[in-house]
């Protein structure tokens, strides 16, 4: 009998997935169904229909790989791990939480510290040629500034082969915006040159970068600017109304077209700004020249080799520009700063911002490596007391014949697959922190793994880390167990005679690390805690200040009277800056000196001293009225010290800043700075002319509100046609000096009683672990009548040994790591004993406290429970 | 384990086993359906519910013969087991204990339409 055979082909595809436990019958069936089927009907219907049926054999069960998997021992196996470690999960709760509390808070705290470090040093990389950019800058007397002349670019430019591109920012201070019905003032704004699209990264969303900043009267916004203004209106070819004090001096308003719209400035740079003009509005010869130093300047160069040969060209065009002796060409050098280190290692004399440190970027990984070693610790000693439950499962597995290989696989497996379950925990835990890291210290990290899926990454090796180092140890040590002493005492007793050297190790380990974190923490805590209520010499809490710019500056006088009748408002003082904001270096020098010194130059009215409670150590203030043309001045302590040593100034004629006169007192130090630096010699000159910088105005704290709305109010009538006066207090402008340290403060604060929590559950496990070993020894003794308070004793004998000896590292090394970091301050508390003392008390008192419970526990079980078994 | 629960598809095929009675292969099987029910299935939707309802215990298999137009290659022939046997019973029991209770009911369809 002739059969039809189906097509070779098809045949070839059933063979090639299925397994062979099946393809036989599957295989025959098909056939018979085939010839049964192509006698009647078109044969290539027949053919694809026998082609699909096929195709319909695929399942999951049917194929190779499948029926290959599920005869593999290991996948039996690990089926038999999963099963057992949810049963012993089940069984002993308590312990299995803590375990896995401790991974998912060492994981946790880890990454954090992780992203955190990742997110501070990625600043500014953004920009694609970030690696070939650099900030230029001059250092006097190792004191480096951020900024240069504005001509000193354009140089770079036009004279240095190696310096391909430059950019200038030129800062333009407060500026009134007008839009139809909508006015502000607008403080984040620069005057660039044209490349600043060419070498920096700003995303354009509208215009065209290569031709937006042409136009002399162009300006290019940022997204949120431009929505400020024109809502959702198209912003291109809008024209705004704008006052620039480089437009013209009398302050009128001008008039600008927008030509570009660049993305929002991400919160990873250190230069954040809202709007970009040209800067060749100025004229060409202003735009060279060498005098203040108030531009930021930025080259781009071909490689790293460049960056010796520019910062050469740079200072010996500033010497010979400077007719420099040999003493002082020695004395300055030009500084290119890396684009990408300006925000961690850059904390230059006028600086943009308030930029990072990466002290705070070592000290949180830091916190956070350790955090992780100690739960590590943590999580290992609790599986070794964790498997000591499970001896009787050991001695059994052995002697049914598990070599012991077999058995450090099956620990190591549940190892891994806590960690796994640990680590998936920890996914959700930081993404619902996110908010909250956010709110508490101000950083808005990105630790959700949703929208960063490059932390999963980290977590993985993190696993892989952490598997190695707590999955190898307890393995090996449980796999040791001997099976007949085991199964002999009936699962009772713990096969190990005493705790290892390598335990004693890890416990001495964590002590010293525990104390480390604690006592840094406290005095990290402190330190941040002075340095923010320290008194800074003057008041700083009554103080309102409004900037003044050139429009706001020429009725300043009607505004002054006007305010100064109002109840509540105690003195109004106007000058060249405040403290809290920085105040111009200049040179000064007593008449016929010979040598000029650099102190801080601030002019300021008769009203300064009283409106900010300066105390008057000699000598007298301002006059009132000076007659037009005569200068004095005041001088800090520390000005005093250098400009005249210990000869009295009062009388004496100095020179500063082209004015001649008189010096007529001595002002007591007071911190015109954040306390991060000391003191600068300071000088302040009285002043006449246009009022500029701030008016200052000293108000009672019960008038708080009142003098608020007085200020607007009398604002919006003496200044008509202007935005709505912009003020500040005072006191907020030191909070955002400090703003790193409050940051600061909160996460350590947080990380600190982590800490705690982790060495109790610690030491609660240690404490677990020998009272059970020591369970029949105890029993034995109550029974021949031994009281709490001794088996404690006995019990934490040995384990104050370990912290003893944990005090002779941990002690010195706390010392040593926070007078280290401490150095980083000007102004410092003194690391005392006390707190030294305290956290190892805090630390004893934890140990006994929990071996006691642990005593406690074991002590009221019935002798009898624990001795019957021999 | 995996339930004793026996489906709708599952018992048919256990059925179908039962009444061919020794010469129980999927071809068969898929003929014994279409002839009784004119329900047209696939050989792999059979081959699939066999190999589970062996699982389950119902059912039992052993090689057969081959055939030619099998490409000499044999067949797995499938016996119900007593507990099969058993299992088909108690849902009959419980289908008849179900229809014992039900009440003679008019299905005067006619007044369902009229509401709608």
């Amino acid at each position: 009998m002739s059969r039809n055979a189906p097509p070779a082909w098809i045949d070839r595809l059933l063979e090639w997935y299925c397994s062979d436990r099946y393809l036989e019958e599957v295989q025959g069936d098909l056939h018979e169904w085939y010839d049964h089927n192509s006698a009647h009907g078109n044969r290539r219907v027949v053919n694809l229909r026998y082609f699909i049926a096929v195709l319909q054999y695929f399942s999951l069960f049917r194929t190779k790989s499948f029926q290959k998997l599920i005869n593999n021992s290991n996948f039996l196996s690990m089926k038999s791990v999963l099963l057992l470690t949810i049963r012993n999960f089940k069984k002993n709760k308590f312990t299995g939480s803590v375990r896995m509390i401790n991974l998912v808070i060492g994981i946790g705290i880890f990454l954090i510290a992780l992203i955190y470090a990742k997110y501070e040093l990625a600043y500014d990389s953004h920009h694609e040629r970030a690696d070939n950019i650099y900030r230029v800058g001059y250092a006097f007397e190792s004191k480096p500034w951020a900024a240069t002349p504005v001509g000193a670019g354009i140089y770079a430019l036009e004279n240095i082969p190696e310096v391909k591109n430059m950019t200038r920012f030129l800062r333009i201070w407060d500026t009134s915006f007008k839009f139809g019905e909508r006015q502000f003032y607008e403080a984040g704004g620069f005057m660039v040159d044209s490349t600043v699209f060419s070498m920096f990264s700003y995303p354009m969303l509208q215009g065209d970068p290569k031709t937006a900043l042409k136009e002399k009267m162009s300006i290019v916004l940022t997204e949120s600017l431009a929505r400020k203004y024109f809502g959702e209106e198209n912003p291109m070819g809008k024209i705004i109304a704008l006052s620039l004090d480089y437009d013209n001096e009398s302050g009128e308003q001008g008039t600008r077209i927008v030509t570009g719209v660049i993305e929002d400035i991400p919160e990873q740079s250190h230069l954040k700004f809202d709007f970009l003009c040209p800067a060749h509005t100025m004229k060409d010869s202003r735009l060279r020249e060498w005098r203040n130093f108030w531009v930021y300047t930025y080259v781009e160069v071909e490689n790293q080799d460049a960056v010796e040969l520019t910062k050469a060209a740079l200072k010996s065009k500033f010497v010979s520009l400077r007719n420099m002796d040999q003493e002082e060409m020695d004395k300055m050098t030009a500084v290119l700063t890396p684009l990408k280190k300006i925000h961690l290692y850059s904390n230059h004399e006028k600086e943009y911002a308030d930029n990072g440190n990466i002290f705070y970027v070592y000290i949180l990984f830091s916190i956070g490596l350790f955090v992780l070693i100690v739960s590590s610790i943590n999580f290992i000693n609790l599986s070794i007391i964790h498997g000591l439950d499970r001896a009787k499962e050991i001695g059994l597995r052995k002697t049914i014949g598990a070599s012991r290989f077999q058995l450090i696989v099956q620990f190591m497996s549940e190892n891994l697959f806590l960690l796994i379950i640990a680590s998936v925990l920890c996914v959700f835990v930081l993404t619902g922190l996110e908010p909250w890291i956010l709110h508490f210290s101000g950083l808005d990290l990105p630790l959700s793994m949703i929208t960063n899926p490059g932390n999963l990454l980290y977590l993985g090796i993190l696993i892989f880390l952490l598997q190695v180092v707590s999955g190898i140890y307890p393995a090996l040590v449980l796999s040791r167990f001997r099976p007949a002493e085991i199964i002999k005492s009936g699962g009772q007793s713990i096969p190990m005679k005493r705790i290892g050297l390598t335990r004693k190790a890890l416990i001495v380990m964590q002590f010293a690390i525990s104390l480390v974190l604690v006592i840094g923490s406290i005095i990290v805590y402190r330190q941040l805690d002075y340095i923010q209520s320290k008194d800074l010499g003057f008041e700083k809490d009554q103080v309102l200040l409004v900037p003044l710019n050139s429009s706001v500056s020429k009725s300043f006088e009607a505004l002054e009277n006007e305010l100064l009748t109002m109840p509540g408002i105690r003195s109004i003082s106007t000058s060249s800056s405040v403290p809290g904001y920085r105040i111009m270096m200049q040179g000064l020098m007593e008449l016929g000196a010979e040598e000029e010194s650099n102190t801080r130059l601030l002019f300021a009215d008769d009203t300064f001293n009283e409106t900010y409670d300066i105390e008057l150590l000699a000598g007298r203030s301002f006059q009132t009225s000076l007659p037009e043309g005569v200068r004095e001045f005041m001088l800090n302590e520390t000005a005093t010290k250098k400009v005249f040593g210990t000869r009295d100034p009062i009388g004496k004629t100095i020179i500063a800043s082209r004015d001649t006169g008189r010096v007529v007192g001595i002002v007591k130090d007071f911190n015109f700075k954040s306390l991060h630096s000391e003191i600068d010699p300071l000088t302040i000159a009285s002043y006449h002319g246009t009022r500029f910088g701030y008016a200052s105005i000293k108000f009672e704290p019960r008038y708080t509100e009142e003098v608020l709305a007085a200020v607007e109010e009398t604002g919006n009538k003496v200044y008509p046609n202007l935005p709505p006066l912009s003020y500040e207090f005072l006191d907020d402008r030191f909070e955002v000096l400090y703003l790193a340290e409050s940051k600061l403060k909160g996460l350590v604060l947080g990380f600190c009683i982590i800490t705690i929590l982790l060495t109790v559950s610690g030491i609660l496990g240690i404490a677990t672990y020998s009272a059970k070993k020591r369970a029949k020894e105890i029993a034995i003794r109550k029974v021949l009548g031994g009281t709490l308070t001794e088996m404690i004793g006995i019990l934490s004998r040995s384990f104050i040994y370990l912290l003893l000896i944990s005090l002779l590292i941990g002690l010195p090394g706390a010392f040593f790591l926070s007078d280290w970091w401490l150095q980083d301050f000007a102004y410092r508390i003194a690391i005392t004993p006390i707190t030294f003392v305290l956290s190892t008390l805090i630390m004893g008192a934890l140990i006994l406290l929990s071996f006691g419970f642990m005593t406690f526990k074991t002590v009221r079980t019935n002798p009898a429970e624990v001795l019957k078994s021999e | 384990m995996k339930g004793t629960h026996l489906g709708e598809f599952e018992e048919l095929v256990l059925l179908s086993t039962a009444v061919l009675d020794g010469n129980a292969y999927t071809v068969t099987i898929v003929n014994e359906i279409k002839e009784k029910s004119a329900r047209q299935l696939t050989l792999s939707a059979i081959h699939t519910v066999l190999v589970r309802l062996e699982k389950k215990g119902y059912l039992l298999s052993y090689m057969g013969g081959a055939t030619a137009e099998r490409g000499g290659r044999r067949r797995r022939l499938y016996k119900i087991t007593a507990q099969g046997y058993q299992q088909l019973n108690d849902v009959r029991e419980l289908r008849s204990k179900m229809w014992a209770g039900m009440p003679r009911l008019s299905f005067d369809f006619s007044s369902f339409q009229l509401k709608f």
